[in-house]
């Protein structure tokens, strides 16, 4: 599976080693190939692999024989070309303290969300609804079924999994699956955070080309710090594989000068790119049309006409897999099946842009899921506003392919013959999900400056005390994460290589919590069940707790039979230490009783019926 | 003014972490003690039809496979847990392809979880294989 992913990353790695511009260094241009190269990588592999499916029933043999051949003539073509290259035009001095400060800053966030998306990961390991019922059925039915799986999926009774929808992802994670063996989801994962992994990287790397390291960092602290980013990235839908080609496209027309024969090779990745978006979802194609529109804006002789030319050349190139799909494989788009004429009155429907509109600026503000929105302090450095920076050359694409792709995702709702507000609340974040990273680039191109004019050197005293935060606010988060507790768990003891933890077993209400407190009812029987794993405990271990109940009775606690624990219990709280027995590996349930019946909570009857409390459960 | 900017740029960075942190919280790590029913419905369902995607495979059986709910085609659709199901099926069973408004096929499936077999399978269907919790796999006998 490992071997899959990094065999795609080499020979992405290698195709843009190839094609980028001559004369510009590897440590320039180093972020950017390594990053575009796993984004690339992904996408030519998965590529092949869809043209083996359609001819063999063995695709990953063939489909590795074309990589093979392909890794060789790469190698061989950047073994002739040797070309070191020189630095063409100066990278931005840097503000060393700052620099370190954001890398520490995104590093850490980085790691805290590789967690968080890890976590993701284990709670749904097929996915999101979409990526089950859409991207990895198509891929189990490209894998499972053999060269007539187009065949299969056009079949009426399932159009519902959308068998239009491109194949890119899918095949990618059809691809890993046969290079395993094995349909484990953990290769559909690695596929989908691969891919968001790629976008940051590629993210900071086109801001740090152009800009410096310290807005680039920056930006990767904005979208790792989007927690639908994060908790999307493992969820294998097809939005951020989209969002990593859209801005791939976009960031190197921005990269290379339009009116320079020397970045021709930017322009023929950024057309490679903007095909395998359309390859990615059917909203790639309007992305792909539309960079091509917008770099065809002025460029009507000489460098700029050859540079268009290339940005072309690799469009047509990665759009052969979309024509061949497209005319011969798929059935018509949902969208677009229904009659398209009577639907030309909703773009002027004024109910219907009322509702687009409201979506858009509803949902423009929260997508993200921030608990703190962060587009007032992003405001901030244009407080400033004379000191802004101003989009030049191919960076003004940016916010003009920003403005098209809003406008055209906006007239699509209009025009669809879906129910408009399930068609919005069901997409339309991923949509501009999948436009926020493109966002942050030219939000950080546009920022104020802040080089330095000369060389600044920060004192030993300031390292050793940046050094010292670091390590402890990383050994903090380490803590922090490593103890939480899951849904139902109520607490949790390490003890050498072992982990004891106490959850809620059956016979208890719903749990209520109020400040500190934590508490649930049963109605007169209720368990604890105790998990150890890593070994045997070496000390021993208390339990404690806080019981309190309706009225005065006996609590018993036993364990397996042997009682552990008894006491009065009345309305005022009393507190309880278990002792607990040497624990095995594995579970054991500690269960709570009582000699008298619970209480009904309304004298009626007809509510629960409470016997006793359970509070505040530690394990020491 | 390069004062300003700095801090601006690492108020951006603050709130960035204050969100991930945030984040962190709500989004709770797995259980420790497995569970021996798999919390995530896909897995539960991915185990739920293992059997019958073995006796469909040992019986040669391709192509398009009839599929029985707990309720008649025309009441699935509108029945959110249902149609779930349904789809969860398919994503188990594929590459049959499970067409949920037939009664002509001549292999299907059914998954019952409410209703009994008797209640809701054609009399022309006789099973060839039961799954267990309501999983059966069906022979169309007659024409």
């Amino acid at each position: 599976m490992i071997a899959a992913l990094l065999s795609a990353w080499t020979l992405g790695v290698l195709l843009v080693a190839v094609l980028r511009p001559a004369g510009s260094s590897w440590r320039r241009d180093g972020a950017v190939v390594v990053s575009l190269g796993l984004l690339l990588g992904l996408g030519v592999t998965s590529t092949l692999f869809f043209f083996a499916s359609l001819a063999s029933a063995r695709p990953a043999f063939w489909a590795g024989a074309g990589e093979l051949v392909l890794g060789v003539f790469l190698a061989w073509r950047l073994a002739r070309r040797a070309n070191p290259g020189t630095e063409l035009r100066p990278t931005p001095a840097a503000n060393p303290g700052l620099q370190w400060i954001l890398a520490w800053i995104f590093g850490q966030l980085a790691v805290v969300a590789g967690v968080v998306a890890w976590r993701s990961y284990l709670a749904e390991p097929y996915g999101g609804w979409d990526g089950w019922a859409i991207w990895n059925l198509h891929a189990r039915f490209m894998l499972r079924a053999g060269p007539e799986w187009p065949l299969l999926l056009a079949a009426p009774s399932i159009n519902w999994t959308h068998p239009d929808y491109p194949r890119l992802l899918p095949a990618a994670v059809a691809r890993i699956w046969a290079w395993a063996g094995n349909e484990t989801p953990a290769a559909s994962a690695l596929v989908s955070g691969a891919f968001a992994a790629g976008l940051v990287g590629l993210l900071v790397a086109v801001v740090a080309r152009v800009r410096g390291l310290t807005v680039g960092l920056l930006g990767g602290v904005v979208l790792v710090g989007t927690p639908f980013f994060v908790t999307f990235a493992p969820n294998q839908h097809a939005d951020i594989p989209l969002a990593g080609f859209i801005l791939a496209a976009v960031g190197l027309v921005a990269l290379g000068d339009r009116r320079s024969d020397t970045d021709r090779g930017w322009f023929l990745v950024a057309g490679l790119c903007a095909g395998l978006a359309a390859w990615t979802k059917n909203e790639g194609l309007l992305s792909a049309l539309g960079l091509a529109a917008v770099v065809a804006v002025g460029a009507k002789r000489g460098a700029a006409r050859r540079n268009l030319t290339g940005l072309l050349a690799g469009l047509a190139i990665a759009l052969v897999p979309v024509v061949v799909f497209k005319i011969w494989h798929a059935p018509a788009n949902d969208l677009m099946a229904a009659p398209f004429g009577p639907r030309l009155g909703q773009l002027v429907d004024a109910a219907r842009l009322d509702l687009v509109f409201r979506a858009f600026g509803r949902e423009s503000l929260r997508f993200g899921e921030w608990s703190l929105t962060p587009f007032a302090v992003m405001a901030l450095p244009f407080a400033a506003w004379r000191a802004r920076r101003h989009w030049v050359g191919g960076e003004r694409v940016i916010p003009a392919m920003l403005a098209l792709m809003l406008a055209g995702y906006a007239t699509t709702y209009l025009l669809s013959p879906l129910d408009l507000k399930w068609h919005l609340d069901t997409s339309l974040v991923r949509l501009l999900l999948q436009l926020w990273p493109m966002a942050i680039v030219a939000w950080c191109l546009a920022l104020p400056a802040l080089e330095v004019t000369g060389p600044v050197r920060a004192s030993r005293g300031w390292l050793a005390l940046f050094a010292v935060t670091s390590v402890a606010a990383a050994l903090g988060t380490t803590a922090l994460l490593s103890r939480q507790l899951a849904a139902g768990e109520l607490a949790l003891r390490r003890d050498g290589g072992a982990t004891i933890t106490a959850a809620w077993g059956a016979g208890w209400y719903p749990v209520e919590q109020h400040g500190r407190d934590r508490w649930a009812w049963s109605g007169g029987r209720g368990t604890v069940q105790l998990n150890v794993d890593g070994g045997g405990l070496r000390a021993p271990v208390t339990m404690r707790c806080r019981l309190r109940a309706t009225a005065a009775r006996t609590v018993v606690v036993t364990l397996g039979g042997r009682e552990l624990w008894r006491g009065a219990v009345a309305a005022d709280y009393v507190d309880v230490a278990v002792a607990l027995p040497p624990l095995p590996t594995g579970t054991a349930a500690l269960e709570f009783t009582t000699d008298l019946p619970g209480t009904p909570e309304t004298p009626g009857g007809g509510g629960r019926v409470l016997a006793f409390a359970l509070y505040n459960v530690e394990l020491r | 003014m390069r004062a300003w900017t700095a801090i601006t740029w690492l108020l951006v960075a603050i709130v960035g972490a204050w969100n991930i942190a945030q984040m962190a919280r709500r989004v709770l790590p797995a259980p420790r003690a497995t569970a021996a029913v798999p919390a995530n419905v896909v897995l539960r369902h991915e185990r739920r039809m293992a059997s019958v995607r073995e006796a469909l495979a040992t019986h040669g059986v391709r192509g398009t496979v009839g599929y029985f709910a707990d309720l008649p085609p025309a009441q699935l659709r509108g029945d959110a847990a249902g149609m779930e199901a349904y789809f969860l099926s398919q994503f188990a069973l594929a590459p049959w392809i499970l067409d949920a408004t037939s009664e002509q096929c001549e292999w299907a499936v059914a998954n019952l979880q409410r209703v009994g077999a008797r209640e809701r399978v054609p009399p022309a269907y006789r099973m060839v294989h039961d799954s267990g919790d309501g999983v059966l796999l069906l022979r169309r006998s007659a024409p």
